[in-house]
């Protein structure tokens, strides 16, 4: 069976990038990428772009040609879109591509320019990820879907505003070891429960922000390096959150974390870091729960015991997370994935997870949990 | 804008002014919002069923930071309500004390404005729950 290796990756800085535009963001990251893999650009053969909704925040279609053009490419070039989850979705096309044998070297591009419009509407180009005749139409944003998740789980589970907030408290903490972060500051439990409440009960420290940003790596079926994408499990479940079964279950976490395990193999024991999708605080907390490494209802419990800091049992999101590292939403899986390899690797800098680490997993939401995408990276 | 067509909007008039789902000629079931393929069994054919004028209070939350075209409610509350066989909506809630909701609590629809194109353009309305 054939092998995907990933040979390079590259995260442009995440943030308010007044001075850069869509394309500059994408051909640096690509560009960068490809550099690091240390094949040609003219020995990519595939160029699967990851983006959410670059027609709504610049006007532009046409991503594949977009950036095929830029990067003076004639191969195959792709736009995946699955709202949050684009970069992940655009890394498991690139997989699947090069197990078939079609492509030999595939760059996955992952770009979001946001901030090219003000925030009600960067609000609405985001609510195109739910559902938007009976979500979206009456007025539900992305943090107020999230924010009834909360309150459900808080009702539930005793789940407490602080176990909330220690989640942005880590994540800050990571990102200010991240020079590309968006956010290089730490906070407090205090100053997240201060912040102003954006969709209650969850306040503007819950949320990721809205960020611009690119992300690439260069995967390939020939040439060796030490890291394999082993595994992509894929799920869906009902884009609105009201047709889900329990509301404080992603189903489709569960059943992209069993595709992937199954492929690869292994067991949440067997996993020694992870990039979990934390677009609102209680995002990451529904990840732990929904991936198996807590039963229901704990995951709160588990942020405060400390297990998921940077020397914790299961150090999560050491880039910073979507809350600190920022939230270029076509970036992020992409992102998620230049972490994971710089950290099997021992290149994350300043903050390195010191420990033998072998597989590494990302976990990629889009929407308010319609789609999800586990991906898990061996270290050779 | 495009959720400001009033096409758009009229197609839905019966779902969303008279809580118009469908029920399938297979199973019985009656969903809401309508769907045009049972989960499952991938039945494809329905009749028009109306969902009684009351649901119960899942979960909610008051929105502060709106979208565009929602900028004038602001602070909103939105919520999730279930009828009586187990379907739930999202929608608007309104004429109630955001503090003293509570899991449970059963609401009766109300017919309100929702959105409008600009000042000179056409007001879209729907429906709102409030408080029984």
């Amino acid at each position: 069976m054939k092998q995907v290796y990933v040979n390079g990756g590259y995260t442009t800085k995440f943030g308010e990038l007044w001075k850069r535009d869509f394309r500059d963001l994408g051909v640096e990251a690509a560009v960068n990428a490809v550099q690091n893999s240390k094949i040609n650009l003219q020995d990519i053969d595939v160029l699967y772009v990851a983006n959410m909704a670059a027609s709504h925040y610049t006007g532009q279609d046409h991503l594949g040609a977009l950036f095929a053009t830029e990067l003076g490419l004639d191969c195959p070039a792709f736009h995946i879109e699955a709202a949050c989850a684009s970069g992940s979705a655009a890394i498991r096309a690139g997989f699947l591509d090069l197990l078939s044998g079609s492509s030999e070297n595939a760059l996955i591009l992952g770009v979001e320019k946001m901030t090219d419009v003000n925030t009600k509407n960067a609000t609405e180009g985001l609510s195109g990820a739910s559902d938007e005749e009976w979500e979206a139409f009456y007025g539900v944003t992305f943090p107020s879907l999230y924010a009834m998740i909360a309150r459900e789980h808080m009702n539930r589970y005793g789940t407490s505003h602080e176990q909330l907030a220690m989640c942005s408290v880590k994540n800050h903490k990571h990102g200010t070891l991240n020079p590309d972060a968006h956010f290089q500051k730490e906070i407090t439990v205090e100053q997240v429960l201060r912040s102003p409440v954006v969709a209650d009960p969850l306040k503007l420290f819950d949320s990721s922000p809205i960020s611009d940003g690119a992300a690439a790596i260069v995967m390939s079926s020939k040439k060796k390096s030490e890291i394999r994408l082993i595994a992509s499990g894929h799920a869906q479940d009902s884009l609105a959150l009201h047709d889900r079964k329990d509301i404080t279950i992603l189903e489709a976490t569960i059943k992209a974390k069993e595709r992937a395990f199954k492929q690869s193999k292994l067991k949440n024991k067997d996993i020694d870091i992870m990039e979990v999708h934390d677009c609102f605080s209680i995002a990451e907390i529904l990840a732990y729960e929904d991936l198996g490494f807590v039963e229901k209802g704990k995951g709160g419990q588990f942020v405060e015991s400390g297990d998921t800091q940077m020397d914790g049992s299961i150090p999560t999101n050491l880039s910073g997370g979507l809350k600190a590292a920022g939230h270029p939403v076509g970036a992020t899986g992409v992102k998620q994935a230049v972490e994971i390899v710089k950290q099997l690797t021992g290149k994350a800098g300043k903050r390195q997870v010191q420990k033998d680490m072998k597989y590494g997993l990302t976990h990629n939401i889009g929407g308010s949990g319609a789609t999800c995408i586990v991906n898990i990276f061996e270290k050779i | 804008m495009h959720k400001k067509s009033p096409s758009k909007i009229w197609r839905k008039f019966k779902s969303r002014y008279l809580l118009i789902g469908s029920k399938s000629k297979k199973t019985d079931k009656a969903y809401y919002p309508p769907v045009f393929v049972e989960p499952e069994n991938s039945n494809t054919e329905f009749e028009a069923y109306r969902f009684e004028n009351e649901a119960k209070l899942i979960t909610w939350s008051e929105v502060n930071a709106p979208p565009a075209g929602f900028e004038d409610m602001k602070p909103y509350i939105v919520g999730i309500l279930e009828f009586k066989n187990g379907e739930r909506i999202t929608t608007q809630i309104v004429d109630v004390d955001y503090n003293k909701l509570q899991k449970g609590d059963v609401f009766i629809p109300t017919f309100r404005k929702y959105f409008e194109d600009g000042k000179d353009g056409i007001i879209h309305y729907g429906l709102k729950w409030t408080k029984v």
